[in-house]
């Protein structure tokens, strides 16, 4: 599916992706300020959070984006401005590296880990080999699915590897990653699941049934390189050593339930890793939705009025460009709005060279996802206010002198008021709830991307309930207050307008 | 009594839609021009062209010299560069404002060129006597206040002409009466030029200096109200409804006890029920065509105490109702049944007396003072 969306995409790719390499490369001796920003996958979220914050206690500054290894390598193809990518498995560091898009020499692995089958937590239902799944038991087996989680791949390899792949087909749940199969067994919709043995210890109400034997799969590594476009090399160099062989950093692989070269692993002792607080998580929300309107607000009173007062030639295919951000799942707009932002691309190259910065993997980047995606219910919302406006009133204004831009802002806008407030208060609304678009091009970068549906994700995603479910809440809550200051501005016009008047 | 003035507005306009052309032109003078007809005889798409609210295929516009729009020259000026003001029918204010809101919005847009008439806001306030109703919204007037404000919104920016696309369309008789005395103050005041598009034969009649009369899109007329309306056969009649005459008038004779004093209207006076008026002051007298009485002999022993002689102009007889156009020095429109015109045998040029009860005329306020 990932792969379809790229295809779609990526004609835009710049040719001048050559020259762009070839001044980077050239740039490239001295590192350019700033923290180092590292694409990391999503199952390393609490032990690389850890020891980022060890690593920037000597001054040193970095940054984490956290997401699928696919999506990861797939944003890095698109010129995400990444210094380090870290990955589940191998193949998406090999292709990467095939493609000259990493330093070999760089390149180590950083931890292994193990695939378990888990239970739900309670008595009975052991285990003593793959083969009782078949032989013993007849209920449900939930794996994340091979097409879309390497976890799978590794689940099936072993099934494989035992003969019982063929005769389990049947009962299997292929949910969408790991954290959703352990969700399948710990609510019982399924008898087993299959893990990382990391995992087991985030989750409530799983137990460990059966440590598949090392050798029936391929190794589980996490490895680890620069990026050959980073511009921040030694910076970059000196993380990815300090991950990897600084015994603080060892000490907490550890600790997260992972092996090591120096230590094999041993289970977890450390609970979830830091995160932003919930107060700095609602404030960038509010920060890049409020951003994102102001992008959608001017050019969406632009484009409704137009389609709405003119006879514009073409009219019914803008209205179709306008609306295709509503008919496209945002992870589409988000690919799109990579190739156009990323540092492959023109745009977003230029820009890079002019100022030196990025605005991928930005809150600029997110702001700009969230307006593409509330576009569209904004101008409709527009369209409707306008088209109610009697057109007679904007004609006598004109008759008494008025320039059709006063005339815009002297009678069009303050009667289309409540419809014009609807359109507000439904792009904020929806650019407060954008996921999937603002993780392509800004990235889950906690403070600086992370926005409150990230963040929720993120947290559901490593099993920290009660964390996630105080977001949910504050989401709620949030969009309430959002209806709320609607309501109020709306009757506060209304009293300003005797009674009986629309 | 014409002096040869040039115009203040030409217009020679040429417009298709579906199956309507209008190919209208006028050359229209100071005072007040009534644009009259039917309905859908191209009035109002004349109107618009004329203010730029709609783009003519061909034709020309000038106003005091200036070219509004000429497809020749290919000029077209936006509505708000023409210096032309346009009532519509309801008014059409702006909600959200005040009427001082309104009126202002006029003149702040004003456009800056030398027009011959800069008027203020306070003038045009006091001129229409707004006054009272400056701090209410359009929802809060009746619908005679809010043409009032809308006249005085139109005034304020100083147009160069005023256009009316029958402006008391939704106004009961009372009404009429009032808003037409306002605008007549208006000439007399301010001697903005107006063309007036109505399809009343009463408002006509109490109003304008000239008549523009137009037919399926084509002006077929162009004269004084009298000729016209009297002369013409265009049969409209049966579109007038109950039909009102508004004549003007002046009172000579008050009479506090009684309330019914004498008014000259035309040639001759009338008994009327003038109320506390003084003598000399001007004022609309309202008869109905239903309630004039046609003689062709001088009556005797009436109780009717108006029995005026009077000349028949024109006859006109349309779906079983028959309108007598008449002269007493003012034009006066009389409803007959076909049958008495049968029986008196009447006939156009020949003279008559009218009579009618004191009680059937309604005097109202000239200039609202």
């Amino acid at each position: 599916m990932l792969t379809g969306t790229l295809l779609l995409v990526s004609s835009a790719r710049s040719d001048g992706a050559d020259l762009t390499d070839y001044l980077d490369s050239g740039l490239a001796q001295e590192d350019k300020p700033g923290p180092v920003l590292v694409l990391a996958a999503a199952s390393l979220t609490d032990v690389l959070s850890e020891i980022g914050k060890q690593y920037e206690t000597d001054g040193r500054r970095v940054r984490f984006s956290f997401g699928g290894s696919d999506a990861l390598a797939a944003q890095v193809r698109r010129g995400a401005p990444a210094d380090i990518v870290v990955f589940a498995g191998a193949s998406p560091m090999d292709g990467l590296e095939a493609e000259g898009l990493i330093d070999p020499g760089t390149r180590r692995d950083l931890a292994t880990n193990s695939l378990v089958v888990v239970r739900r937590a309670g008595p009975g239902l052991d285990l003593h080999s793959l083969r009782d799944l078949t032989t013993v038991y007849t209920g449900k087996v939930a794996i994340a699915d091979p097409q879309l989680a390497p976890a799978g791949r590794y689940a099936e390899a072993a099934m494989r590897g035992a003969g019982l792949w063929e005769g389990l087909s049947r009962r299997l749940i292929l949910a969408a990653d790991v954290r959703a199969a352990l969700s399948a067994v710990s609510s019982g919709n399924a008898e087993f699941g299959f893990a990382y043995l990391t995992d087991t210890y985030a989750i409530k109400d799983i137990q460990l049934a059966l440590t598949v034997p090392a050798g029936s799969y391929p190794p589980i590594a996490y490895p680890a390189a620069v990026v050959s476009a980073s511009n921040r090399r030694a910076a970059a160099d000196d993380f990815l050593r300090y991950m990897a062989i600084d015994a603080q950093s060892q000490r907490l692989w550890a600790q997260y339930g992972f092996a090591t070269d120096a230590a094999p692993q041993a289970g977890a002792t450390a609970g979830a890793g830091p995160r932003a607080s919930d107060a700095s998580i609602v404030l960038l929300s509010l920060r890049v939705a409020g951003l994102a309107m102001l992008f959608v607000t001017p050019l969406g009173l632009a484009v409704a009025w137009l389609l709405v007062r003119k006879r514009v030639p073409g009219r019914f295919w803008i209205e179709a460009l306008v609306s295709l951000p509503l008919a496209l799942t945002p992870v589409v707009v988000g690919f799109a709005l990579l190739n156009v932002l990323g540092r492959n691309s023109a745009l977003g190259g230029l820009f890079h060279r002019a100022f030196g910065g990025d605005i991928a993997f930005t809150w600029v980047a997110a702001a700009l996802a969230s307006a593409v995606v509330a576009f569209p219910l904004s101008v409709r919302a527009f369209m409707v206010a306008f088209a109610g406006v009697d057109r007679r009133l904007e004609l006598a204004a004109r008759g008494l002198g008025a320039a059709p831009w006063r005339v815009l802002f002297t009678i069009t806008l303050p009667l289309a008021y409540q419809g014009v407030l609807a359109g507000l208060l439904l792009g904020f609304v929806r650019a407060l709830s954008e996921f999937g678009a603002t993780i392509i091009v800004a990235g889950n970068i906690p403070g600086q991307t992370q926005t409150l549906p990230l963040a929720i994700f993120t947290r559901i995603s490593s099993g920290q309930d009660s964390a996630a479910t105080r977001l949910i809440i504050t989401s709620a809550v949030l969009a309430a207050v959002t209806i709320a200051i609607h309501n109020y501005l709306l009757t506060r016009a209304a009293r300003a307008r005797p009674l009986g008047e629309p | 009594m014409n002096t040869t003035t040039l115009p203040v507005l030409s217009f020679r306009l040429v417009r298709r839609a579906g199956g309507f052309t209008l190919d209208a032109s006028g050359d229209i003078g100071p005072g007040i021009t009534a644009l009259f007809g039917r309905s859908g005889s191209g009035k109002t798409t004349t109107l618009e062209c004329i203010s730029g609210l709609r783009k003519p295929d061909e034709g020309e516009v000038v106003l005091n010299g200036q070219t509004l729009f000429s497809s020749a020259e290919g000029i077209n000026l936006p509505p708000e560069k023409r210096g032309v003001g346009y009532i519509f029918q309801d008014g059409a204010l702006f909600p959200h404002m005040t009427a001082l809101g309104n009126i202002r919005y006029g003149a702040y847009h004003r456009p800056a060129r030398p027009t011959q008439h800069t008027v203020n806001v306070d003038e045009v306030v006091n001129l229409l006597r707004l006054g009272p109703l400056l701090n209410r919204r359009p929802a809060q007037l009746s619908a005679g206040e809010r043409q009032r404000v809308a006249l005085a919104r139109a005034l304020a920016a100083s147009p160069e002409v005023l256009l009316l696309d029958e402006p008391m369309a939704s106004l009961d008789a009372a009404l009429r009466g009032v808003v037409t005395s306002y605008l007549k103050r208006v000439r007399r005041e301010l001697g903005v030029p107006m063309l007036y598009v109505s399809h009343s034969i009463t408002e006509v009649l109490a109003l304008a200096d000239r008549v523009l009369l137009i037919e399926d899109g084509r002006v077929v007329a162009f004269d004084r109200p009298s000729r016209v309306l009297l002369q013409s056969h265009a049969g409209f009649w049966q579109e007038a409804g109950a039909l009102d005459n508004l004549l003007d008038g002046v009172v000579i004779e008050p009479s506090p006890q009684s309330g019914t004093g004498r008014v000259r209207v035309g040639d001759v006076s009338l008994f009327a029920p003038v109320g506390a008026r003084q003598a000399g002051e001007k004022v609309t007298v309202s008869v109905g065509a239903a309630e004039v009485i046609v003689a062709t002999e001088q009556p005797r022993g009436l109780s009717a105490r108006n029995i005026v002689p009077a000349r028949l102009v024109q006859l006109d007889q349309e779906q079983g109702r028959v309108f007598a156009a008449l002269d007493i020095g003012a034009p006066l429109i009389a409803e007959l049944t076909p049958a008495a015109v049968e029986d008196l045998r009447l006939a156009p040029g020949q003279q008559v007396h009218l009579v009618f009860k004191s009680s059937s005329i309604a005097v109202l306020d000239a200039e609202a003072s």
